[in-house]
């Protein structure tokens, strides 16, 4: 069966918005989550049949770790609004290198709309947790709330590199200086020749790149009860 | 790619220079090497995105890794000028380049007691003078318009014991204006796919790779002539 055919048959109906349905791969948590025993070489090109099972077990994996709804999406599918940023830039009390990030001479949105596959998931937010922007977050729960979405958004991205998908790429929620360098007097990363202190758990938010999650969130048809608090979703694109 | 006025070689001169040079890298400490058609380049937008999210410690350390450099778009033109290409590796040993926190050691720049920095350094070097060796050749034979392409950052290779890359500082003197030239990443070229495209097998070696888990790591030159 090749994949157009198993497309129209509808066997990946159960990695659509509209739900999922698979078998579960154990309580993976994301600090055990593995780099595979033997990594297997690159493919000049993706099998889009092996790209569908992958994003449909990365959905999953994302869901075992504690994200309420996890949906392969497209690049068709991301909503961009190229005012975010520039709100984003006014809520300067902690400039990081993520908040909001600037890319000078490359274009996010060409780079986005090259993908084929993604992963778009949220968390529950702590009841009457607000929304808090930039931050600082005061709240060590609401900050870890933060850190849980960092920490199966980054997984997911490691995920997809060892499976492949080397050009994997995640967003998240909120700035990352206020949910992992809230002590720090600077952003480090913000110094030339300075990496990120916090490379495998950081990535910039959705809003702050200019991707309207919360449109985003809307179109999926999930509960919009989720929506009386701050919306903690986020989003990799695997390949 | 430099500016010339001579008349370039004829196309059927031009490959078998081509294969003069690919022989010259495989001499000088390629583990292989392959002419290619610069139309099978793969210059991919999000290639630079994975040097800045997140930030890699070698991202706005010199003046090709992104923000700065070449963008997608410039990559692309330089491509499109070019006829043809040799693209080489240099084979690195699982233990050196998946050793246990070879990143850490990488990014405070200190020598480590297994020696794996050096050891690491030596590799990207080799691919900085080879990129450097066929340019020259290719120009000695007539072939004037080449653009080079590395691994890595310049900065960490050529300039490790100096604090800061000039240019970044504002001088328009590069350290090493001949030895100097952008990464295959950093200017946006999938080297991953080309390495397939052309059947070599390469690995995603990330920081929590262990030695066993890769055969070997790889790192790649590309030298482009128009």
């Amino acid at each position: 069966m090749d994949f157009y055919e198993a497309l129209k048959n509808g066997i990946f109906t159960q990695y659509t918005l509209s739900g999922f349905n698979r078998q579960g791969l154990g309580n993976m948590k994301p600090e055990t989550f593995p780099v595979p025993e033997e990594i297997v070489p690159v493919s000049a090109e993706t099998d889009p049949l092996v790209l569908e099972n992958n994003v449909g077990r990365l959905a999953e994996n994302a869901r075992e770790m504690g994200a309420a709804k996890a949906a392969v999406i497209s690049p068709e599918d991301i909503v961009f609004d190229e005012s975010l940023p520039e709100t984003m830039r006014a809520d300067d009390a902690l400039p990081s290198i993520h908040w909001p990030p600037e890319y000078p001479l490359d274009n996010l949105k060409d780079a986005l709309m090259s993908f084929r596959r993604g992963i778009f998931l949220y968390i529950r937010a702590e009841p009457g947790m607000p929304d808090y922007g930039g931050g600082p977050i005061d709240d060590p729960v609401h900050r870890d709330c933060y850190r849980k979405l960092h920490e199966i958004v980054t997984a997911i991205e490691s995920r997809s590199f060892y499976m492949g998908h080397y050009l994997a790429m995640g967003f998240a929620a909120g700035n990352c200086r206020s949910i992992f360098c809230a002590d720090a007097d600077r952003c480090i990363a913000m110094t030339r020749s300075k990496p990120c202190k916090e490379p495998y758990k950081s990535r910039p938010s959705m809003a702050a790149a200019g991707m309207d999650a919360l449109q985003m969130f809307r179109n999926a048809g999930w509960p919009p009860d989720v929506l009386k608090g701050p919306l903690l979703a986020g989003m990799v694109m695997v390949a | 790619m430099g500016k010339d006025t001579e008349i370039p070689p004829a196309p059927r001169e031009m490959e078998a220079e081509m294969e003069s040079l690919r022989s010259m890298a495989i001499t000088h400490g390629a583990s292989n090497a392959q002419v290619i058609d610069a139309d099978i380049i793969p210059v991919d937008p999000r290639v630079r995105f994975k040097c800045m999210i997140p930030k890699c410690y070698m991202s706005g350390r010199c003046g090709h890794c992104p923000p700065y450099g070449y963008s997608a778009e410039k990559t692309r033109e330089i491509v499109s000028a070019g006829k043809m290409g040799v693209f080489f590796h240099v084979r690195v040993n699982s233990s050196i380049i998946a050793a246990k926190n070879i990143g850490d050691v990488i990014t405070s720049g200190r020598a480590d007691d297994a020696g794996n920095l050096l050891s690491l350094g030596g590799h990207y070097m080799l691919i900085y003078t080879l990129v450097h060796m066929l340019r020259k050749k290719a120009a000695e034979k007539g072939i004037k318009r080449t653009q080079g392409f590395a691994a890595g950052c310049c900065k960490d290779v050529l300039c490790f014991l100096s604090k800061n890359c000039r240019i970044l500082n504002g001088s328009d003197q590069c350290r090493n204006p001949e030895m100097s030239v952008p990464s295959l990443e950093s200017a946006g070229i999938d080297a991953f796919r080309l390495a397939s495209r052309v059947g070599w097998s390469v690995y995603p070696i990330g920081g929590r790779c262990e030695p066993h888990s890769v055969k070997r790591g790889m790192l790649m030159g590309l030298v482009l002539a128009g």
